[in-house]
C-alpha cells in the first residue's frame, strides 16, 4: 500500500480550476483559456502516469455525509481498472485538446469550447475514481452536462440544439433507472460504496440493514425456487432474493444503456455528431460513452448476483452490435458511419460484460479508445480539409492529396475491422472467445458483425479516399497543420501496437481475477479459469474469414463507383427508429398526450390542483372561521384545542 | 451569586451573564451617553461575538449545576450558539436593513434580553428556571412585536401576541403546578427517574398542558392561530426572530421535557399521540393554507407552521421508545436529534435570507404581495437570486441545504417505522413546492412594472452572499453542518441507564452531578 497523499486530488482540481476560470472570466481571452485547459489536461496526464507507475497513491477519503444508516465518503479508487481507464481518459483527452487548438482555431467561441472540455475532463476523471455510486452519479451527471453543452456548442444551428436536447433527455430517462439501481443497492446492503472492500463486505457478510430492517420483511418469503444458489462458483456468497438482484442489475444497467447508447436508447448518439468533431472523438467515441461499460466492470461482482440480468446485458449488447452495424452499411455522412460503428463496438463491450468477460470488455474499451479517437480526429482532419464537407460521396481521391490524414485513417480502419496484427484484432478475438463460452449465438452474431464492420468501413475508405474527386472541395483539399497531425500520428502508433505491445490484456485479466477472488466469486486458490481452446481458435479464425470477406465484398461493390449501388431503404432509414419515435410524438404520443391532457384537465387540474385549490380555499375558509382576526376566537381555538388533546389522550380509551 | 463567581462552574454560565450585563450597560449607555442607534447596535453585536467565542470554547461534557437548576450538555451548547447567531442577525437587520430613523437604540438592546432568556431555556433543567426564562423571552417579544406602535397592524399584532401568549403561559404554569403537585419535584433529571410503572394521570394532564404552552411557541396546530397575524404585523427582523429564535426556543424546551423529563416509556406514551396529532395537523394546515396566500409575510408565516410539522416528526423520531413500535438502536435516536439540529440550521439560513430580502424591499416596493415581486430579477438580481434560493431551500430541493434537512427527516421517519408521518411529510413537501415556486415565477418570468434598479448596500450584499454561500455549501457538503453540531445531543438519563437495546456507538456519558 502506498502512502496516501493528497497529490491525486489535483486530477480533479486542475480541470475544475480551468473550467471555472474559463467560464467566469477567461471567456473573452480565448488564448488564455486554451492555455489553461491544455495545461490542466497535460498535468492530469502526467499525474495519471505517476499514478499508473505507482508513485502517486490513493488520497485519504474524506467524510462527505455521515448519518446513521447513510455514510458516504468521497475518496479515490486507484486500482488497476481505474489506473488503466485514467491513462486512456487523460491520454486521449490530452491529444484531443491539442488537436482542438488547430481544429477550433477560427471559431469565435473557442474559449467556451475549451471550458466545456475542462468540465468534461473533471467529470470523466471523477467517474473513473469514484469510490461510491453517489459520487459516481454526481460526476455521471457532470459528463451529461458537458456532453449537452458541447453537442449544442453551435447552438444557433437548429439541429445542434435539437441533438443536444435529445441526448440530454435520453440520458435523463436512463439515469432514473440508474438512480433506482443505486437505491436498490443501498436498501439491500446499506451502503453505496463500490470499493473492492465494500463489495466484498456486502457480498460476503450479511448486512445490518438487510437483517434488522423492515425492508427485509418487505421482500416476499423465500420460495424454494429462489433458494437455489444464485452463483454457481460462489461458495458463501450472500444470497439476495432473485428478483431484487434482477432489479438491481437492471437499474445499474439502465444507467449504462443511457450513457453507452445501448438499444433502445441508441438514438441520441448519431445525432450527437452535430457537435464539433474533437468532441465526437473524445466524448462520443473514446471515453464518455465507454463510461457505461466501465461502470458495469466496476460493479461486476454485483451483476453476477443475477444470471438473468447478465443474460439481458449480453443480449442487449449483442443486439446493439449487429443492429448498429447494419445501419452503418447505408449511411453516407462520414461522422455518422463512425457513430454507428461506435454503437456497434460498444455493443461488443457490453456483450462481453454480459458474457462474463469484463477483462475482455476493458481491453476492447482501451484499444477502441485509441482507434476510434484516431478515426474521428482523422475524419475531422478530412472535414477540415474539405471545408466542412461530411458526405463521403462528395469526397473521393483524397488518399494522394492529404496523405498523412489518409495513412493515419487507414491504420485506424485496420484496427477497427480487426485486421491481423492491429489493436482491434486482439481485443475483438478475446470478446468473441468469451461470447463463444457463454453461448454460440452471441459468438456467431458477433462474428457476423465483424463481417459487417469490415464491409462498411472498407466502403467508407474506398469511396472517400480512392476513385476520383466528386466535388470542388475534394479537388483542392489542404493538409492540416502539425498541431492536428501529430496527435493523429501518436494515436496511430497506439492503434497499431496497442493490441499486443502494451500488455493491456494481461493487465485487465489480472485485475478481473483478483476482483472476483476478493468478493468470493472465484475460489481463492487453484488455477485461473482459461478460455477454451476451441473458443480462442474459432474466435481467431472465423472473424478472419469474415473480415477478409467483408473487405473483398466492399471492394468489389464500391471500387470506382460514384454513387451507391446498394439501396436498402430500411437500413438507410436506420430501421425507422427516429420515425418511430417521431411518430410516437405525432401519433402514439398524440394519443398519449391526449390521455395526459385528460389527466391534466381532470385529475391534475381538476382533482388535485382545483381540488387542492378548493381544499386550500376550504382550509382557508376554515382558517377564516378561525383566523377571523378576532382575539376571542383565537383564544377559544387555542383553549378548545388543549381541551380536546387532554380528552383524547387521557380519557378516550 | 458570589459563590458562583468563585466556582469553576462560572464558565458554563458566563455567556448568559455576559449578555445580561452587557444589555444593562447598553441600556444605561443609551440613556446617559446618547449613543446613536448604530453605535448601540454595533456594541451589542460585539457583546454577542464575545459571548459566542466564550461558548465555543466550552466543552460539551454533560454537567448539572446550581442545585440542579441548570444543565450543560451538547444540546445546550448548540442552542446557545444558535441563539447568539440569530440575535446577531436580528440586531444587524434592525440596524442596517430597516430604516434606522424609525428605531431607537433599544431596538438593538431588547433582543439581547430575549437571547438571554432563550439561552437559559436551552440549559434549563427545572420547570422553575424554564418558566422564568420563558417569560423573559415572551415579555421582551411583546415589546418588539408592537415596536412600530404608530401603525395599526403592529399594535394589533402586539395585543394578540400579548393576550394569547399570556394564555399559553397560563396553560404551561398550570401544567407545571399539576406535575409538581403529583410528583413533588420540578427537576427534569429527578422526574425521569420518578415514574415507576407509568405516569400518574394528573401528571400526564400537567404534561399535556405544558405541551399546549410549548405548542404555542413553536406554532404547532391548533396553537398556531397567532402566527399569521403577528408575522404580518411585526417588523421584518422581529418576524424572523419569532420564526427562528422563538421556534428553536420552544423546540429545546420540547426536547428537554419530552425526551428528558418525560423520556421514559410512560412519559412517551403520553406525549407521543399529542405530538403526532400536532405534527400531522401542522404539516397539512401549514402547507395547504399557505397556497392561497398572496402576502409574502403571511405565506412565510404559514410555511413556518408547516416547518414545525417537519421538525416535530424528527423530534418524535428521537424518542427512546415509541409505543407499539420496535425499540430503536442508539444510532437511530441520535439521527432524530441530528435531524432537529440540521433542520434548524438550514431553516435559519433560508428564513433569514427571506426576511432580509423582504426588509430590503419593504420601502422600495409598493407592497409585499407576490405580484409586487414581478420582474425583480431584472431590477435587483442579487435580491431575486437570494430570495429564490432561500425558497428553493425551504422547499427542500437539492442541492440546497433544505434538502439535506428534509432528507434527514424522511430518513428518521423511515428508520423508526413512522410510515403515516412519512407519507404526510412527502405529501407536504410536494404541496409546499406549489407555493414556494409562485414568488420565483413572479421574480423571473414576469415583466416588471417599474424598471428602476434597486440598489443594495454593500453590507447587505455581503451578508446575503454569505448566507447564499452557506446554503449552497451545506447543501453540497452536509457534513459541514454535522461537524458544527457534533455532540449536540441531550444528556439523557434513559440513554445512560442502558434501557436501550443496542450499545451506543459513542457511549453517552452519564450526567455528572456537580455539587456547588
Amino acid at each position: 500500500m502506498l502512502p496516501s497523499s493528497g497529490l491525486a486530488w489535483w486530477l480533479l482540481i486542475l480541470p475544475l480550476l480551468s473550467a471555472a476560470s474559463t467560464l467566469v472570466y477567461l471567456h473573452r481571452k480565448p488564448n488564455m483559456a486554451i492555455f489553461a485547459s491544455v495545461a490542466s489536461a497535460s498535468l492530469c496526464f502526467l499525474l495519471a502516469l505517476g499514478i499508473a507507475a505507482g508513485s502517486v497513491g490513493e488520497p485519504t477519503p474524506f467524510e462527505w455525509m455521515s448519518f446513521p444508516g447513510l455514510q458516504i465518503d468521497v475518496g479515490m479508487i486507484l486500482d488497476p481498472l481505474s489506473k488503466g481507464m485514467l491513462l486512456v481518459v487523460t491520454g486521449v483527452g490530452l491529444l484531443v485538446h491539442i488537436f482542438s487548438i488547430g481544429y477550433m482555431a477560427h471559431d469565435p467561441a473557442k474559449a467556451r469550447f475549451f471550458g466545456g472540455l475542462s468540465i468534461f475532463m473533471f467529470s470523466m476523471t471523477g467517474i473513473v475514481i469514484a469510490t461510491n455510486l453517489i459520487e459516481m452519479f454526481f460526476f455521471w451527471e457532470g459528463v451529461g452536462l458537458s456532453s449537452y453543452l458541447l453537442i449544442g456548442f453551435w447552438y444557433d444551428r437548429e439541429s445542434a440544439a435539437q441533438a443536444a436536447n435529445k441526448a440530454f433527455v435520453c440520458n435523463r430517462l436512463a439515469d432514473f433507472g440508474f438512480m433506482a439501481g443505486i437505491l436498490t443497492l443501498w436498501m439491500m446492503t446499506g451502503s453505496v460504496s463500490i470499493t473492492q472492500d465494500a463489495l466484498q463486505g456486502a457480498l460476503l457478510h450479511p448486512s445490518p440493514v438487510a437483517e434488522n430492517h423492515a425492508l427485509a420483511t418487505a421482500t416476499p418469503p423465500v420460495t424454494p425456487a429462489s433458494r437455489q444458489p444464485l452463483l454457481t462458483n460462489g461458495g458463501g456468497v450472500q444470497q439476495f432474493s432473485g428478483w431484487l438482484a434482477f432489479v438491481l442489475v437492471l437499474g445499474l444497467f439502465a444507467g449504462c444503456m443511457g450513457k453507452s447508447a445501448m438499444f433502445p436508447f441508441h438514438v441520441w448518439l448519431p445525432d450527437a455528431m452535430e457537435g464539433p468533431t474533437p468532441v465526437s472523438a473524445l466524448i462520443h467515441a473514446a471515453t464518455m460513452v465507454a463510461a457505461g461499460v466501465y461502470m458495469l466492470c466496476r460493479v461486476y461482482p454485483l451483476l453476477l448476483l443475477s444470471p438473468p440480468g447478465m443474460l439481458f446485458i449480453a443480449g442487449i449488447g449483442c443486439f446493439t452490435a449487429i443492429f448498429a452495424a447494419l445501419i452503418a452499411v447505408q449511411q453516407n455522412d462520414i461522422k455518422r458511419i463512425l457513430a454507428y460503428s461506435t454503437l456497434s463496438q460498444l455493443g461488443y463491450m457490453v456483450m462481453a460484460v454480459g458474457c462474463r468477460g469484463p477483462a475482455a470488455a476493458m481491453f476492447h474499451l482501451s484499444t477502441h479508445a485509441f482507434f476510434k479517437a484516431l478515426l474521428f480526429l482523422a475524419a475531422g482532419s478530412v472535414i477540415h480539409a474539405l471545408h466542412d464537407e461530411q458526405d463521403i460521396w462528395k469526397m473521393g481521391g483524397l488518399a494522394r492529396k492529404i496523405p498523412l490524414t489518409f495513412w493515419t485513417f487507414l491504420i485506424g480502419y485496420l484496427a477497427l475491422i480487426g485486421f491481423p496484427g492491429f489493436a482491434g484484432f486482439f481485443s475483438k478475438d478475446v470478446i468473441l472467445a468469451v461470447a463463444f463460452q457463454a453461448h454460440p449465438i452471441f459468438f456467431w452474431v458477433g462474428a457476423f458483425t465483424a463481417f459487417l464492420t469490415a464491409f462498411y468501413m472498407t466502403r467508407l475508405v474506398v469511396v472517400a479516399f480512392f476513385g476520383r474527386a466528386r466535388s470542388n472541395a475534394a479537388e483542392h483539399p489542404h493538409e492540416s497543420g502539425a498541431v492536428m497531425t501529430v496527435p493523429l500520428i501518436i494515436l496511430a502508433v497506439f492503434s497499431a501496437v496497442g493490441g499486443f505491445a502494451l500488455g493491456i490484456e494481461g493487465f485487465y485479466h489480472g485485475w478481473s481475477i483478483s476482483q472476483l477472488r476478493s468478493t468470493g466469486q472465484l475460489p481463492s486458490t487453484g488455477a485461473t479459469p482459461q478460455l477454451p481452446a476451441l473458443g480462442l481458435l474459432l474466435g481467431t479464425v472465423v472473424p478472419l474469414i469474415m473480415v477478409f470477406g467483408g473487405i473483398f465484398l466492399a471492394f468489389a461493390l464500391y471500387r470506382g463507383r460514384d454513387s451507391d449501388p446498394l439501396h436498402i431503404k430500411v437500413l438507410a432509414n436506420k430501421f425507422y427508429f427516429d420515425e418511430l419515435y417521431d411518430r410516437q410524438l405525432v401519433g402514439g404520443q398524440q394519443l398519449f398526450a391526449r390521455f395526459l391532457g385528460w389527466i391534466d384537465d381532470w385529475v391534475l387540474e381538476g382533482a388535485i390542483l382545483r381540488g387542492a385549490a378548493y381544499l386550500s380555499v376550504g382550509v382557508g375558509e376554515l382558517c377564516k372561521l378561525i383566523q377571523t382576526g378576532s382575539l376571542q376566537t383565537y383564544a377559544f381555538v387555542l383553549s378548545i384545542g388543549g381541551a380536546l388533546l387532554v380528552y383524547f389522550t387521557l380519557f378516550a380509551h | 451569586m458570589l459563590h458562583l463567581l468563585n466556582s469553576n462552574l462560572l464558565p458554563y454560565f458566563a455567556p448568559e451573564l455576559l449578555v445580561t450585563v452587557w444589555a444593562m450597560v447598553l441600556l444605561l449607555g443609551d440613556a446617559f451617553f446618547e449613543f446613536t442607534p448604530r453605535q448601540t447596535a454595533n456594541l451589542a453585536l460585539a457583546g454577542l461575538a464575545v459571548a459566542a467565542v466564550e461558548t465555543l470554547l466550552l466543552d460539551s461534557a454533560p454537567i448539572v449545576f446550581w442545585n440542579g437548576m441548570c444543565i450543560w450538555d451538547g444540546s445546550a451548547k448548540f442552542f446557545d450558539i444558535f441563539f447568539l447567531a440569530v440575535a446577531a442577525l436580528v440586531i444587524w437587520m434592525g440596524d442596517e436593513v430597516q430604516a434606522p430613523v424609525e428605531y431607537g437604540g433599544e431596538f438593538a438592546i431588547l433582543p439581547l434580553f430575549t437571547t438571554v432568556g432563550l439561552m437559559l431555556l436551552a440549559s434549563a433543567n427545572d420547570f422553575m428556571l424554564l418558566f422564568v426564562a420563558l417569560e423573559l423571552v415572551t415579555i421582551s417579544f411583546y415589546i418588539l412585536v408592537a415596536y412600530r406602535r404608530r401603525t395599526l397592524a403592529a399594535l394589533e399584532a402586539g395585543v394578540k401576541y400579548l393576550i394569547l401568549g399570556g394564555l399559553s403561559s397560563a396553560f404551561l404554569v398550570m401544567g407545571v403546578a399539576y406535575i409538581f403537585g403529583v410528583m413533588g419535584t420540578t427537576r427534569f433529571d429527578v422526574l425521569v427517574n420518578a415514574f415507576h410503572g407509568g405516569v400518574p394521570v394528573m401528571a400526564a394532564f400537567g404534561l399535556i398542558l405544558v405541551l399546549v404552552g410549548i405548542g404555542f411557541k413553536i406554532a404547532m396546530v391548533p396553537f398556531h392561530v397567532w402566527a399569521p397575524d403577528v408575522y404580518e404585523g411585526a417588523p421584518n427582523s422581529i418576524t424572523a426572530f419569532l420564526s427562528v429564535g422563538s421556534k428553536a426556543g420552544g423546540l429545546i424546551m420540547l426536547l428537554r421535557i419530552a425526551l428528558g423529563a418525560f423520556g421514559g416509556d410512560g412519559g412517551t406514551a403520553v406525549w407521543y399521540p399529542v405530538l403526532t396529532v400536532g405534527a400531522i395537523l401542522s404539516l397539512l394546515l401549514g402547507n395547504l393554507a399557505a397556497i392561497p396566500q398572496r402576502n409574502l409575510k403571511r405565506l412565510l408565516g404559514y410555511s413556518s407552521i408547516g416547518h414545525s410539522g417537519f421538525i416535530l416528526v424528527a423530534v418524535i423520531g428521537a424518542a427512546a421508545a415509541l409505543p407499539h413500535l420496535p425499540r430503536p438502536q442508539m444510532a437511530d435516536i441520535n439521527t432524530g436529534q441530528v435531524a432537529v439540529s440540521v433542520y434548524l440550521v438550514t431553516y435559519l439560513l433560508a428564513t433569514f435570507t427571506c426576511f432580509i430580502v423582504l426588509a430590503l424591499l419593504r420601502t422600495r416596493l409598493p407592497g409585499l404581495e407576490i405580484h409586487h415581486l414581478a420582474g425583480l430579477s431584472q431590477r435587483a438580481p442579487l435580491l431575486a437570486a437570494a430570495f429564490a434560493l432561500a425558497l428553493i431551500s425551504l422547499a427542500g430541493i437539492p442541492p440546497l441545504s433544505g434538502f439535506v434537512a428534509k432528507a434527514l427527516v424522511v430518513l428518521v421517519a423511515w428508520n423508526r417505522g413512522l410510515y403515516v408521518l412519512l407519507a404526510l411529510v412527502l405529501f407536504a413537501a410536494v404541496a409546499a413546492l406549489y407555493y414556494y415556486l409562485g414568488p420565483i415565477k413572479a421574480m423571473y418570468w414576469s415583466e416588471p412594472l417599474d424598471r428602476t434598479p434597486i440598489i443594495v448596500s454593500r453590507p447587505a450584499t455581503v451578508v446575503l452572499s454569505l448566507l447564499i454561500a452557506l446554503m449552497i455549501l451545506t447543501g453540497f457538503w452536509p457534513q459541514s453542518i454535522a461537524c458544527l453540531i457534533s455532540g449536540a445531543t441531550l444528556a439523557r438519563e434513559g440513554a445512560a441507564q442502558g434501557t436501550l437495546t443496542a450499545a451506543p456507538p459513542t457511549p453517552s456519558p452519564s450526567v455528572a452531578q456537580a455539587t456547588p
